[in-house]
């Protein structure tokens, strides 16, 4: 689903530059339920910028869905990003003067889906993270578990192939988190690929897998043994093998 | 096009209301001025141009006069005057002559009476073509014809005011009822028929002119064929200061005089008064765009700056709706037509203001001489729109360009 070859990004700083990743290397595949750490200056803020299509990066490849993004225009990567990608963020990012649904059909818009069935398409995702009772509330009104689980559903009305999530549990107290945490998981077992920038060892337990960053490199890459989960998190499932290669014949 | 799109806009505006009423005024404002500084233009060139209704703008008038100066071994101070084979000779001379005619006048102080009724007018013998170059409006019976000049047959043309001192007020009520066409007035002594009566809005003065055929004074009062005044029309198209031109040196050939002489000929063309009070009233046209021009513009500059300020506070929001999805472009016509819907709901507010305040100027009775119709034409209202517009992407131009230039990495940021 995502591979990164031989990636090298790094910023300008005065007269030198900066490099955050050099020779990086990483696969992850169809399915898998992946967390990121690293300390604060490890690259993990800047892996997930390559990988969400936020920034671009200097030289190597990056295949997503198997398709090469590289030096993309900014309204390509827009398009890939609404298609391919769905985003999290720690401050949930909702807009205030929307209500739940809108937010949560805001994609779709962008997505040029017809104005009739993006309602449809949006309770369906809000029902996905159990908050179709809430559709019609602005998100003020909301709690902060709440808010993040409207932002889940944001993130998936497009289908995408990858959720990122950026320290989605960042503004939750622990019982909330954990909640949140369910609910990844259980998309996760819906043939979801997640990826989890989390700073936080509880939270990256309850993925499948961890990647450990420092100084712009991986120290370590664990995968746990779940007896819960539903079949091998590196092997794709069947169900999910046609929208993979769906989405490779566009 | 996608109805979603302009609610997000209206949600958008909704939420700085107060802020955006109070800048969108200034764009009111400037169309407001624009539209009502214009049509009060138009009312004082309208007044102007009323000044000149009454005879046609192509019209010219020549007066023979006295020579000044010696012209080939003849003396100054001969009377310059002309005949009707002098008049023809300048038409086939000038081919920017339209209709020519001469007028010999009678008398200023005409003794002109009907029974026991009289009054003193000034009577004029012209050709029937000289109602053109007047604007003689008939009210009741015909014109002078060529028949009439012809068989120099006594008929008159008569001024209302004859008519009102003759019949209308006659001190005999049988006289006040009875329709004056066909009646048979006394000139100087002489009897003549009433064919048909005018009016003009020239005034007063001109109402008390009776206009007999030509012939017909040569005949009775003036057997003399000369007369001192020549009236005619040009075609357009001709520069009048060549034309002018042209008619000097013909009449000067003509009459033999010395062309340079200025007392020899008084030349008054209605067109160059005219041509004088357009161009002072579009040099006020010009004052009045960069008036209204300029409120408005300060009026953009207020909505840009208003509009810079919300941008900068949906940073945020702009950097997620980038992350989701939004390209720059829709995020260029989102701004663009926020921008679009505040001035143009300002601009065509202030255009229907502008155009009210106009209609109750003119149905108030504020109208003067000089003030007349207020207004402005459809082309002027066509140009107000497409000044909003352009208002508009003026007004959105750079917010715009600083929304396009939002990262969506600004979704990431944590504060």
């Amino acid at each position: 689903m995502i591979e990164l070859k031989n990636i090298r990004k790094s910023y300008p700083l005065g007269t030198h530059s900066l490099v955050v990743l050099e020779h990086f290397q990483l696969t992850i595949q169809e399915g898998e339920f992946v967390s990121i750490m690293g300390a604060s200056g490890s690259g993990k803020s800047t892996l997930l910028n390559i990988l969400g299509l936020l920034d671009d990066y200097d030289s190597g490849e990056y295949l997503l869905a198997g398709n090469l993004m590289k030096s993309l225009s900014e309204a390509q990567a827009a398009r890939y990003r609404n298609q391919f990608l769905g985003f999290v963020f720690q401050s949930f990012n909702l807009i205030p003067f929307k209500r739940a649904w809108e937010n949560v059909a805001l994609p779709l818009q962008y997505k040029k889906t017809p104005r009739r069935f993006r309602k449809d398409m949006a309770m369906e995702a809000l029902d996905r993270v159990g908050m179709t009772e809430r559709a019609d509330h602005f998100p003020a009104e909301l709690s902060g578990g709440q808010k993040q689980r409207v932002a889940i559903a944001r993130a998936l009305v497009t289908e995408p192939q990858v959720v990122f999530a950026d320290e989605p549990t960042g503004n939750l107290d622990s019982h909330t988190s954990h909640e949140v945490m369910d609910l990844f998981s259980s998309i996760h077992q819906q043939g979801k690929t997640l990826v989890i920038v989390t700073h936080e060892e509880d939270i990256a337990q309850r993925t499948d897998r961890l990647v450990h960053l420092s100084d712009g490199k991986i120290v370590e890459d664990i995968r746990y043994e779940k007896e819960s989960s539903f079949g091998s998190p590196t092997k794709p499932k069947p169900d999910a093998a046609p929208q993979l290669a769906g989405s490779e014949s566009k | 096009m996608d109805l979603d799109h302009w609610r997000e806009v209206a949600q958008s505006i909704w939420r700085h209301k107060t802020r955006t009423i109070l800048t969108a005024f200034g764009v009111f404002w400037g169309i407001f001025m624009l539209v009502a500084l214009l049509g009060s233009g138009a009312a004082m060139k309208n007044g102007a141009m009323g000044m000149f209704k009454d005879d046609a703008v192509n019209s010219v008038f020549i007066y023979g006069s006295r020579t000044s100066k010696p012209y080939k071994g003849l003396k100054p101070g001969r009377r310059i005057q002309f005949t009707m084979e002098h008049l023809e000779a300048l038409k086939r001379a000038v081919p920017a002559i339209d209709i020519i005619t001469p007028r010999k006048r009678v008398d200023y102080d005409t003794r002109v009476n009907f029974g026991a009724e009289q009054g003193t007018f000034d009577v004029r013998g012209v050709l029937p073509d000289y109602a053109y170059i007047e604007k003689t409006i008939l009210t009741e019976g015909r014109y002078l014809n060529q028949k009439d000049l012809d068989e120099r047959r006594r008929v008159a043309l008569v001024g209302a005011e004859i008519i009102n001192v003759l019949f209308k007020n006659a001190a005999d009520p049988e006289v006040q009822k009875l329709d004056p066409i066909g009646k048979y007035i006394q000139i100087a002594g002489v009897p003549f028929k009433i064919i048909g009566t005018f009016k003009d809005i020239g005034g007063d003065r001109e109402l008390r002119r009776i206009f007999l055929p030509v012939t017909t004074v040569n005949e009775v009062f003036d057997p003399s064929p000369y007369f001192r005044t020549i009236a005619l029309t040009t075609h357009e198209g001709y520069p009048w200061e060549e034309v002018e031109q042209q008619i000097i040196q013909q009449l000067s050939k003509i009459r033999r005089f010395d062309p340079e002489d200025s007392s020899a000929l008084y030349v008054r063309a209605n067109i160059e008064e005219f041509q004088r009070v357009q161009s002072l009233y579009q040099g006020i046209n010009v004052f009045i765009y960069i008036v209204g021009m300029g409120t408005l513009f300060a009026g953009i500059v207020g909505v840009s700056n208003v509009m810079l300020v919300t941008v900068k506070e949906r940073r945020k929001e702009i950097g997620v709706r980038k992350a989701i999805g939004a390209t720059p472009f829709t995020i260029l016509s989102m701004i663009l037509k926020e921008a679009l819907l505040i001035t143009g709901v300002a601009g065509y507010s202030g255009l229907i203001a502008g155009v009210g305040l106009l209609s109750i100027v003119r149905n108030s009775g504020l109208e003067t001489d000089f003030f007349q119709n207020p207004s402005v034409d459809l082309s002027i209202a066509g140009l107000a729109c497409l000044v909003i517009m352009a208002a508009g992407v003026a007004a959105g131009y750079l917010p715009a360009k600083l929304a396009v230039s939002i990262k969506p990495i600004e979704a990431l940021r944590y504060e």
